[in-house]
């Protein structure tokens, strides 16, 4: 499992994508996707996620629609059309990030 | 799967609540995502409080209302960040506007005054309000806060103060002498205060309020406190002598009117020399009075005040419609019968100037003590001969 400071920069670019690839969802949908997808090795905490989600939807990138299960509310969340664009431009940014990080930390020497 | 019951649901719910969350769509999330652990690993023979407690402390490090004080972090950052660009945008503009007015000002070109007004206007009315939310964003202290909105409160009064004075609109003086006197008296003492605590700050602070207190007492010395409660100051002996000269003048061509009064022509002249006389110190009373708000155009005294006052006072494009308002434009057509010669050149009316040059030589783009003396010139010009 990774440390919560890796994924902390990475965490917002994370639920965008899951939310362009699966539509709308709800938190602990999320959780558990990255969970399976990850193989275990990355798991949201509900202490970095929600803080996240809410963020995200003041700042226009998420909407959302909540639904009743019984007496508790859930609140699925999905991507703005402004939310569809930043997840592209936070992918791309990220991309060049791992990139240069592989720079600066030699990755590919040390493998060969 | 596990199957939650409403009491449980209600269970959960007042617990959340209980903990510190109070945004509603925060608890919804909560309650939804404790729920969803619950159904998916309690065992229907498992201890239900026990399983909620042990799920629910896995959300969080000390408490579980720090997930609230994360959200409205994560919140107010991106705000944070909005301010801080207006911050940055409008301290670019205010620089901009403010160095361009200015040397627009230096270079009499048009527009000065309208940069100068944006210039300080932006300063005053986003930038310096900006730096003060901010700055209450950072700090959690009340007693920097209160230090901050108080320097925001002068900082803008005596920015607008410096504007109005430019501008000649009222209020000026008593904007700036009120900031003045509250950063003298308020600010610089609890600044002082606050910074001499701490060690680390103590050197910093002791020199910011020499600076600041030295700045204050600047900025009092040019003010001249019995102009502004009309109260005469002592004569300056120099300007008596000009005013007195005027007066001898006068005089004397009162004088003169007696010995002359069988020859009609000079009577004439001189009686319109007079009458222009009486007109133009009515204008210099008027526009002085418009001009200062306070000082009453009061001979020797006045130009004493004018020492002090005209610091300030700067040229205006608009000066020469005042003045013209005043009466002063009909001035060329009365001094052209009674001008003298002298080697063939027209005294008071400058022969090498046209009637509109001669009206902006004299009134347009000077200080109001150019102008004043520029009429007293005049008026005495009018005896001569």
């Amino acid at each position: 499992m990774y440390s919560s400071e890796l994924l902390k920069g990475s965490l917002k670019t994370i639920v965008m994508q899951q939310l362009k690839e699966h539509g709308k969802m709800y938190g602990y949908e999320i959780t558990q996707k990255v969970k399976e997808i990850s193989s275990n090795k990355i798991q949201l905490t509900e202490g970095a996620l929600y803080p996240a989600l809410h963020a995200l939807e003041a700042e226009g990138f998420l909407t959302t629609e909540t639904e009743f299960i019984g007496k508790r509310v859930r609140k699925y969340y999905s991507l703005t059309p402004t939310g569809q664009n930043k997840v592209l431009e936070k992918i791309n940014e990220f991309a060049e990030f791992v990139s240069t990080m592989k720079l600066i930390l030699q990755i590919e020497t040390k493998k060969a | 799967m596990y199957q939650l019951s409403d009491k449980q649901v209600d269970y959960i719910f007042n617990d959340i609540s209980a903990r510190g969350i109070k945004n509603e769509d925060l608890q919804y999330n909560l309650v939804d995502h404790v729920c969803c652990i619950i159904e998916r690993n309690f065992k229907e023979n498992g201890d239900f409080e026990e399983f909620y407690l042990q799920t629910i402390s896995s959300f969080y490090k000390k408490n579980l209302f720090e997930i609230e004080e994360e959200t409205h972090l994560l919140i107010n950052f991106k705000n944070y960040y909005t301010m801080k660009k207006i911050m940055n945008i409008s301290g670019l503009l205010a620089v901009l506007f403010s160095i361009s007015g200015i040397v627009l000002k230096f270079l009499w070109l048009p527009g000065a005054g309208a940069t100068l007004i944006l210039g300080f206007s932006i300063f005053s009315l986003f930038f310096l309000p900006m730096v003060f939310a901010i700055k209450v964003k950072q700090n959690k202290s009340l007693n920097n806060k209160l230090t901050y909105f108080i320097s925001t409160i002068c900082g803008s009064l005596l920015t607008l103060s410096i504007l109005f004075k430019m501008m000649h609109w009222p209020g000026a003086n008593i904007m700036g002498l009120t900031s003045i006197i509250v950063l003298f008296f308020v600010f610089v003492p609890m600044f002082y205060l606050n910074g001499i605590k701490n060690e680390e700050t103590k050197q910093q602070t002791i020199i910011t309020s020499v600076i600041l207190i030295l700045a204050c007492a600047l900025l009092l010395a040019l003010i001249n406190v019995k102009a502004m409660r009309g109260v005469n100051t002592e004569a300056n002996h120099t300007n008596v002598n000009t005013t007195n000269l005027l007066e001898l003048n006068k005089q004397v061509a009162e004088n003169k009117m007696n010995l002359i009064a069988n020859d009609s022509l000079q009577l004439n002249s001189l009686k319109n020399a007079l009458s222009i006389y009486k007109n133009l110190e009515e204008i210099k009373s008027e526009f002085l009075k418009k001009h200062t708000n306070d000082i009453k155009y009061n001979n020797s005294e006045t130009w004493h005040e004018l020492k002090n006052i005209s610091i300030f006072e700067t040229e205006s494009e608009n000066q020469l419609t005042e003045i013209k308002l005043l009466g002063i434009d009909k001035l060329y057509a009365k001094l052209k019968p009674i001008d003298i010669k002298i080697n063939n050149q027209n005294f008071l009316l400058n022969t090498n100037l046209s009637e509109q040059d001669w009206y902006n030589y004299y009134f347009n783009k000077q200080n109001l003590e150019q102008i004043l003396q520029n009429i007293t010139y005049i008026q005495n010009c009018l005896f001569k001969g």
